[in-house]
């Protein structure tokens, strides 16, 4: 009865943090852009326009949902809910300080990179069952797509589990506070890591499912109302989980730099946490609003003749380095 | 090497009815080079054509201009473009207008370059009427013109940048021709549709404001370039994305009649200014920018620079700007030209824009046909774009710089 | 090496494009926010047609056009209708008893007002005028010989924006120097025509 409970409160409270930063994400996204290319952004709903995006997912869910009529119902229904439960569920094991966070497994980076990628699957199913043809070209696309960056992502990383020696979340941080943190140990791996997560969130320049000048609207091509809604959530909680990844392994999680962490109190802690993945985000935002966008094949020349080489080097010589000062 | 051209089953919720089946276009030219396609053996997997109907409504058809694609896999086998969305009888119109009539009409073929469009109109009934135009209008018809030249090319600049993915380029061409924009209202009232050169001389005379205005653009327009420059020329995604796409030859360009920034493109400095000099061009010194490859990046490259050479002229204009009227004082409302017939061509920004107009000695024409540069721009698309993905499709036609309605009139 | 020197250029330069558009995050940006703040309009802005109107003297308020049609012919398009009336003054033979103006098919060339030679239509500096029906967009600016001008200002309260009458210069100078001197010109003529028949009658 207690784990119940308890679950039942972790996915409420959980569901409303992600939703809420979703929302944020949105707006920020929006101004960000806005601010870039000479304009204001939203400024009417609210103080600084912050209830646009509010206002936005309001008038989505009372939106008719229009289905096309040769849609595969089932797959076309499940898609959406995918799209968002994806990212959401890889949250239970990222732990925003030192005490907090919802669960934290042992193979807690394996959890979240298997969650990642299954958002794929949702991508796939949408262009699919939607029997529209810019939807299914995006599906095709987006298949092609994350085999070329997955497999270069998880090489990268890989450096970063050499050197913590374990795929626990939290201890990959609490390694980074005995030590430095990561990214001075792996300045390539981070790059890499960088490139490969901007690819896993769907993010311009590697937008290619969407390609809105090209397919449209890519693979939610068909969908309206709530659904739209859900896809247009997930991507945030998906760029929300790939800034988070960022952060654990390479810049130090929840700790401040230069002091001593043992003893500063958790809200600082969450608050340090907040401030890095939000300017992970930031960076994100910035190279979508400057960068045009890739195109299909060379991604994936890009992924598999330049991102792969340069991880396995950056395996191979960090597995060198921790083999000789063992 | 050949085509597949059957369509081996019928889409599900397309008729293949609507599509020719067929591309004439494509099919005549034999041995394309470019053609990367395989033709899969009887025995193995059937490979099945995939039509995509790109457009009327699309993001990046710049307008009403439908495309219908056959696709294997990404790969572009055949493109047969569908005008006529847009098509609103401007020649058959301006045959029942009187000749003063016809210039605002103008305005909405090329709207993007009104200016240009506007003035083939006016020389054309000048020369059947045989009007002589003071010194003064035809240096203002040159400054305003050039300046439209930089406005179009900006605004196609941005366009480029959104089909190809970088969207701020889009809003910052917008905000650099938004001035230009406000030049034109400060002499002729409008921002859009001008109608600003007329039978005889233009509307009005410029304001010390609008040279104040020209002079401050014109002085910030360097240091805008150099920007667009670095975010988008400098790109390497930019520079992959263009580079060697959409490439066409010289001997193709010329036979499918392509002009303007595109024949320049390729290896040929034709530009009716230099060609053929008309109005006060000869006056002013200006280079034609010549790219070699004929891509989408050296159109690219080509209109970049021609926003530069343009703004030299503009600056030479306005410094020797003579005084006298700016339009022929005594001009009869009703024009009545001999009989006769007449052909003015003149570099729009898209490239030669043609107006042949036809007297039979009446207040209205007989017969007028319009040459619009983007018509001929875009018959070599189907040449263009086989071979190519899809993304490459949207690339290669930013890169033609339609307008559509220029192309349907 | 030169594919290593190739992909640094390349990095330098995708760095060098973000710095343009971190660049322009802290510039003044061009938004007008709109129906707030509007631009500048310069005086010649071609607005929607208006109908000018006597200002002084007993036909105050009547409408200036006196129906020569030359407007009318003028028109590219033939928005305008007009229909005529005899002038209640007796001083002129005819004045427009309807002038409608179909801004549907309007294309706003400015041709109609450079015909007009007794300032009675202007461009005006009104932009935003919309309509909830297509049919109200055959103007009525003429309505029993009086303008009628207040459509505009009905559009605004139709689509809830906030009415803010904007005059533009040349609407100005018609009705505080045109019509004065039209008047003024008018009242000497009729103490001439005056001071011609009294001696007559004495």
């Amino acid at each position: 009865m207690e784990i119940l409970l308890f679950g039942i409160i972790g996915v409420v409270v959980l569901f409303s943090v992600i939703a809420l930063n979703a929302l944020i994400l949105v707006y920020m996204e929006r101004k960000v852009s806005a601010w870039m290319q000479s304009r204001l952004g939203p400024n009417r709903v609210g103080p600084f326009g912050l209830f646009q995006t509010t206002a936005d997912i309001v008038k989505l869910i009372l939106k008719e949902n229009i289905r096309n009529d040769q849609s595969d119902k089932v797959i076309y229904f499940l898609a959406p809910i995918l799209a968002f439960v994806a990212p959401f569920a890889a949250f239970v094991t990222v732990p925003i300080a030192n005490t907090i966070g919802i669960r934290d497994l042992d193979m807690g980076a394996v959890y979240i990179f298997a969650l990642g990628s299954s958002v794929i699957f949702s991508i796939i199913w949408a262009g699919y069952g939607s029997n529209s043809r810019y939807a299914l070209i995006g599906a095709m696309r987006s298949a092609a797509q994350m085999v070329s960056y997955e497999v270069p992502m998880i090489t990268a990383v890989l450096g970063v589990f050499l050197i913590a020696g374990s795929l626990s979340m939290r201890e990959i941080v609490t390694m980074q506070a005995n030590q430095t943190w990561f990214i001075v140990y792996q300045p390539l791996g981070f790059i890499l890591f960088l490139i490969a997560g901007t690819a896993e969130a769907n993010r311009a320049p590697f937008d290619l499912p969407e390609a809105e000048s090209e397919l449209v609207a890519g693979f939610h091509t068909e969908y309206t109302g709530l659904k739209f809604a859900f896809f247009f959530l997930g991507e945030y909680a998906a760029m929300l989980v790939s800034c988070c990844l960022i952060v654990l392994l390479f810049l130090g999680g929840w700790l401040v730099p230069f002091v001593d962490n043992s003893i500063i109190p958790a809200w600082i802690h969450i608050t340090v946490f907040m401030i890095k993945v939000y300017l992970m985000i930031f960076l994100m935002m910035w190279f979508r609003w400057t960068f045009p966008r890739m195109r299909v094949d060379h991604l994936m020349g890009f992924g598999w003749k330049v991102l792969l080489p340069l991880a396995f080097i950056n395996l191979v010589a960090t597995g060198a380095v921790v083999l000789i000062l063992k | 090497m050949s085509h597949d051209t059957q369509i081996k089953k019928e889409p599900s919720n397309l008729s293949s009815k609507q599509f020719r089946t067929d591309s004439p276009l494509i099919d005549q030219i034999p041995g394309r080079k470019r053609q990367i396609l395989r033709e899969s053996p009887e025995s193995e997997l059937k490979m099945e054509e995939f039509l995509l109907n790109v457009g009327p409504q699309h993001p990046s058809t710049h307008g009403v201009l439908r495309l219908v694609v056959a696709l294997e896999g990404e790969v572009i086998k055949r493109c047969d473009p569908d005008l006529g969305y847009l098509h609103r009888t401007f020649e058959k119109i301006s045959e029942s207008r009187s000749y003063q009539q016809i210039v605002p009409f103008t305005d909405r073929m090329d709207y993007l370059g009104s200016m240009n469009a506007n003035w083939g109109v006016a020389v054309a009934v000048e020369k059947l009427a045989k009007i002589e135009v003071p010194e003064r209008a035809e240096y203002l018809r040159v400054i305003v013109s050039e300046l439209n030249r930089i406005a179009s090319h900006l605004m196609w600049m941005g366009a480029f940048g959104a089909d190809i993915g970088a969207v701020t380029a889009f809003l910052y061409g917008f905000r650099e021709r938004e001035l230009i924009l406000d030049m034109f209202e400060e002499i002729c009232g409008s921002r859009l549709t001008y109608g600003y050169i007329r039978v005889g001389g233009v509307a009005e005379d410029i304001t010390p404001k609008f040279d104040k205005l020209v002079r401050e653009f014109l002085d910030i327009l360097p240091a805008k370039l150099e920007d667009y420059h670095n975010l988008i020329t400098g790109n390497p995604i930019f520079l992959e994305r263009t580079r060697g796409v959409g490439a066409i030859t010289l001997e193709e360009a010329i036979s499918y009649g392509v002009t303007g920034p595109m024949l320049k493109a390729c290896g040929m400095p034709w530009d009716l200014r230099k060609e053929e000099p008309y109005s006060v061009y000869p006056k002013f010194d200006f280079d034609i920018p010549v790219y070699y490859n004929g891509d989408c990046f050296d159109r690219f490259r080509v209109r970049m620079d021609e926003m530069v050479e343009s703004a030299k002229i503009v600056i030479q204009a306005l410094d020797g700007l003579p005084e006298g009227d700016y339009k022929v004082k005594k001009l009869a409302r009703n024009i009545k030209p001999p009989v006769g017939d007449v052909y003015v061509r003149q570099e729009a920004p898209r490239g030669e824009y043609g107006v042949y107009m036809e007297s039979d000695g009446s207040t209205k024409p007989n017969r007028v046909k319009y040459r619009t540069p983007s018509f001929s721009n875009l018959s070599i698309l189907p040449l263009m774009t086989v071979g190519w993905k899809i993304a490459d499709l949207v690339a290669i036609l930013g890169s033609v710089d339609i307008v559509l309605g220029d192309v349907d009139r | 090496m030169k594919y290593l020197i190739s992909i640094l250029s390349g990095f330098w330069n995708l760095l060098v494009g973000l710095g343009v558009t971190f660049k322009y995050m802290f510039k003044t940006k061009t938004t007008v926010e709109y129906p707030e703040d509007r631009k500048q309009l310069a005086d010649r802005y071609i607005g929607y047609v208006k109908m000018m109107y006597e200002t002084e003297g007993e036909f105050s308020s009547y409408t200036k056009c006196v129906a020569c049609m030359a407007c009318v012919v003028v028109c590219p398009v033939s928005c305008i209708q007009v229909t005529n009336e005899k002038h209640p003054d007796p001083t002129k033979k005819r004045i427009a008893k309807e002038f409608i103006l179909d801004y549907v098919k309007c294309e706003f060339c400015n041709l109609c007002i450079e015909a007009c030679n007794f300032d009675a239509i202007v461009m005006s500096h009104d932009y935003d005028v919309s309509m909830y029906d297509r049919a109200a967009m055959d103007m009525i600016l003429v309505k029993d010989m009086k303008h009628n001008n207040d459509l505009y200002e009905e559009s605004r309260r139709q689509t809830g924006a906030e009415y803010k009458p904007i005059i533009s210069p040349r609407e100005r100078e018609i009705v505080e120097v045109i019509n004065k001197k039209e008047y003024e010109e008018r009242l000497k003529k009729a103490a001439a025509k005056a001071a011609e028949n009294t001696p007559a009658q004495s």
